[in-house]
């Protein structure tokens, strides 16, 4: 049975974390017999998305502007690969499923960044030594960030 | 190079690319918590890592080089290119950075709860950055390829300092990219300009020489004539020496200040028009020894062979000192077409220098 958090409580459940809302659940599940038992999975909304979204796309946005308004230019490059997307992430999994979903998801992150920094290399060498056009070389790298970072998680996760 | 913040640059940005990268921003964030939610923590915690800015960001970049480029009336793709390239390297080390991020987020959540543990994890990732960017920095293998090019025989070593050097390119080209394009006098720019439109003309033209090619060949000549002017004992030996030096070292200091020291002086950066200054003096202390030497009557006496090794030590310092920082500087800050350009424009300006 699919129940939803907004059935049980108010507006504010929006950013609530999910460990608030279960106990109104809870209370509410009593007031209803006949669904009382049936396993609860929160129903991911529309609004839900539309934070992330906004979250994401602000963090991205602010370690961009850091990029641009540090010198030398060399240092703002340290940015472009600055955690936004996996910031935003995190709090939103952390709070909306579990902190400990977090942590796992950081446990693959792992692999993940030693994958980012080998598509780096790649596009480093593909731009300045290969002299390729620089929407070519990172989208064809791209190939190299999913086998490497596939491969490494199963080195580290099994 | 000290880091700091210029908060004018906000100004040169436009709306429309603040909303690219927030909508590619909140895109990624969005089809990242998908794939969790589709595959779980293991597979989405890999794509918290994904460039998926990166490809939007360095097209960008390449394709603002680019402009710039076209409308200083150069066509150049590689320098949008290799510009691209020094913005992947900084990646690099954030993405290091990153994996410091992820094994802190991973240990800490469930000690410290999550708030605590991100905002740790963040503190880490900046600092691990800016530590990799200083060692990076600071370590030789970054040095300019001046300084170790001795070491050049072997084939991936040339390789490994072609390298260098192209990011050493795409460095200064990033360090001025704005509308102070290279940072030098109009006049160059206009002879550069002439330059690219120039045919090709062979290796031995004016035309295709480096200007460092054609510094490097008149520093061993000054420096062979010094030479034989130390050893040699004849007044009359002498004399002619002295005669040779000044009509070999007045054209070509005076040339160079005009030329390459102005340039260098004009680049937005204090230490590199340091260099330039400080080549200025040197110059200065060079030509008051030779004033010296031409002085002195007896070209045998104690007196001529002290001034001699004087001129000698003087101009072989400076040569030394010169050839990595100004050379560097050089290297960096100007490319190809620019460096043609100053080496035609040097040996205009060597016609024009007359010696009394």
């Amino acid at each position: 049975v699919r129940v939803h958090a907004r059935d049980f409580c108010s507006w504010p459940w929006l950013i609530l974390p999910k460990t608030a809302i279960e106990p109104r659940i809870r209370e509410g599940l009593q007031q209803q017999p006949e669904i009382a038992g049936a396993v609860v999975a929160l129903h991911f909304d529309m609004i839900e998305w539309l934070l992330r979204f906004l979250i994401g796309g602000g963090l991205v946005t602010v370690f961009s502007l850091f990029g641009d308004v540090l010198r030398p230019k060399g240092f703002a490059g340290l940015f472009a690969a600055a955690p936004s997307v996996a910031l935003a992430s995190l709090v939103l999994t952390g709070t909306y499923e579990s902190p400990a979903v977090a942590s796992a998801s950081a446990h693959s992150m792992i692999a993940g960044a030693i994958a980012l920094f080998l598509y780096c290399g790649l596009c480093v060498h593909l731009l300045a030594i290969r002299r390729i056009s620089s929407g070519v070389a990172a989208t064809a790298s791209i190939s190299l960030w999913l086998v490497v970072a596939l491969g490494s998680s199963v080195l580290i996760r099994g | 190079l000290r880091v700091h913040i210029q908060f004018q640059k906000l100004n040169e940005l436009q709306w429309h690319e603040l909303a690219a990268r927030f909508t590619l921003g909140g895109a990624a964030t969005v089809v990242t918590s998908l794939i969790g939610h589709g595959f779980g923590p293991k597979i989405g915690g890999l794509f918290l890592a994904f460039p998926a800015i990166f490809p939007l960001s360095a097209t960008l970049l390449e394709k603002h080089q680019r402009e710039e480029k076209h409308r200083a009336g150069i066509a150049s793709t590689s320098r949008g290119r290799l510009a691209a390239a020094l913005d992947a390297r900084g990646a690099m080390m954030g993405s290091l950075a990153g994996l410091a991020f992820a094994v802190m987020a991973w240990q800490l959540i469930p000690i410290t709860g999550l708030y605590p543990a991100l905002t740790g994890a963040l503190l880490v990732w900046i600092f691990v950055a800016i530590g990799l960017w200083y060692v990076r920095k600071l370590h030789p293998w970054s040095r300019p390829a001046a300084r170790t090019a001795s070491s050049a025989d072997t084939n991936s070593s040339r390789r490994r300092l072609e390298r260098s050097r192209a990011v050493r390119i795409l460095r200064a080209v990033h360090h001025h990219h704005g509308r102070r394009l290279m940072g030098i006098s109009s006049s160059l720019k206009q002879m550069t300009k002439a330059a690219t439109r120039m045919p090709k003309t062979g290796k031995e033209a004016s035309g295709s020489t480096d200007i460092l090619e054609t510094l490097k060949q008149e520093h061993d000549e000054v420096k062979d004539l010094l030479s034989r002017l130390v050893k040699s004992d004849t007044a009359a030996e002498r004399k002619s020496l002295v005669k040779q030096i000044k009509k070999a070292l007045v054209p070509h200091t005076k040339a160079e200040e005009k030329v390459v020291y102005d340039a260098v002086i004009t680049v937005k950066d204090k230490q590199v028009q340091q260099d330039g200054y400080e080549g200025y003096l040197e110059h200065e202390w060079a030509s008051k020894t030779l004033q010296r030497l031409e002085g002195i009557s007896n070209a045998n006496s104690p007196e001529h062979h002290a001034a001699a090794k004087v001129l000698k030590e003087l101009v072989e310092h400076h040569i030394q000192e010169e050839e990595s920082s100004v050379w560097t500087d050089v290297r960096e800050r100007f490319d190809d077409a620019q460096r043609l350009a100053m080496n035609r424009a040097f040996l205009a300006a060597k016609q024009r220098v007359k010696i009394h």
